[in-house]
């Protein structure tokens, strides 16, 4: 059983070193991002989904979804190996094709819209968890 | 725990002493999702996180009873202070104190008759591109007055006359705002870690009630 941080040494190592590779890493709020799509992007339902792949918990805060767990892990992070979970890395690889080109802030932007959070309603969902807007927006659908 | 109500807030505040005031403001001026863009190791990286590990130490003190589990005074301070609600509800408050009839809209925006009062915490100038351009989204094309905030607040032992004096720089937004949205004033204040003249929240309060007067009476 992978922990949760051991789980987010291994993704974002994993992630880091192939945006690399493609010339596509621009930095840490990319890698926020990457990180948060990783966690919540559901590809069969192509939307957000409450539940949290790696556990991780994403605050919203001025530039989108944030997680304190991925923030510390990335500060900490060195080289090692980039050995991956092959469950794991499929659903990376997808976000990485999917979203991997897009410029931080672009991101940024298309995380929040995927949360139904726009720049004239973002005021009232600062400091609230991913998995309560989620939450709220799945009670409405139904 | 959820995120604190106005309501809530105005109750808490009576109870919190004046000396205490400016310290509530100058922590609630930091966001921590925009440490991003700071390498951590830097001393600017190392002097934000102490700051933050001060915002954590403080800020439950002085809102929370005793003996809460730090699990809550983590979520508190994640909810309402790296968010701009405690920054938001102070300022709105002591408008209110000034005479100065606002409210907290459904959007989380401070409102006062025919303006609004858009607050944007500064700490790294990678944000500034990003702000302004939320901004125009936001308002452009709006029948209200903005009065926009940008309040740079001193890390480590700035020097505060010059730092205070380089936010004046960013007045050249207002410059950029003024083609875009009719009616806008921008203020640029630059706010002491220990309470000192003209870099405190009551000078804020007295500028932002200034402004609003004048974009009132046009």
């Amino acid at each position: 059983m992978v922990n949760r941080v051991n789980a987010n040494r291994m993704v974002l190592r994993y992630l880091i070193s192939k945006l690399k590779e493609r010339g596509t890493f621009y930095g840490k709020l990319q890698v926020m991002k990457l990180m948060f799509l990783i966690d919540h992007f559901d590809p069969k339902k192509r939307r957000i989904v409450k539940k949290s792949l790696l556990n991780n918990k994403y605050y919203i805060y001025a530039f989108g979804p944030f997680s304190f767990e991925v923030s510390e892990e990335y500060d900490r992070l060195k080289d090692g190996k980039t050995k991956i979970d092959e469950r794991l890395r499929e659903k990376v690889d997808f976000i990485i094709e999917k979203f991997g080109n897009i410029d931080q802030w672009v991101l940024s932007e298309k995380c929040m819209e995927m949360l139904g959070i726009t720049v004239k309603n973002k005021g009232r969902f600062l400091g609230f968890r991913v998995d309560e807007i989620v939450k709220n927006y799945e009670a409405k659908r139904n | 725990m959820k995120p604190l109500s106005f309501q809530k807030f105005k109750e808490i505040y009576k109870e919190i002493e004046e000396k205490d005031k400016h310290k509530i403001f100058y922590y609630s001026l930091f966001d921590i999702s925009s440490f991003i863009f700071i390498e951590k190791m830097s001393r600017l990286g190392r002097e934000l996180s102490e700051i933050d590990r001060k915002i954590n130490e403080e800020i439950p003190k002085l809102f929370l009873k005793r003996g809460i589990k730090r699990t809550d005074k983590l979520a508190f301070v994640r909810r309402n202070v790296y968010s701009d609600r405690l920054c938001r509800f102070l300022i709105a408050i002591e408008l209110k104190k000034k005479g100065v009839e606002c409210s907290i809209s459904e959007e989380g925006d401070i409102e006062v008759n025919k303006s609004i009062v858009e607050i944007k915490r500064i700490v790294a100038g990678a944000q500034l591109s990003k702000y302004v351009e939320e901004i125009v989204k936001k308002y452009e094309g709006s029948n209200k007055n903005l009065v926009l905030l940008l309040i740079f607040p001193q890390i480590g032992e700035e020097d505060v006359e010059r730092i205070s004096k380089l936010t004046e720089i960013y007045y050249v937004i207002e410059k950029f705002l003024s083609f875009k949205i009719e009616r806008v004033k921008v203020i640029c204040q630059y706010i002491t870690r220990e309470e000192l003249e003209n870099y405190n929240l009551s000078n804020l309060i007295e500028r932002i009630v200034k402004v609003i007067k004048e974009l009132e009476k046009i």
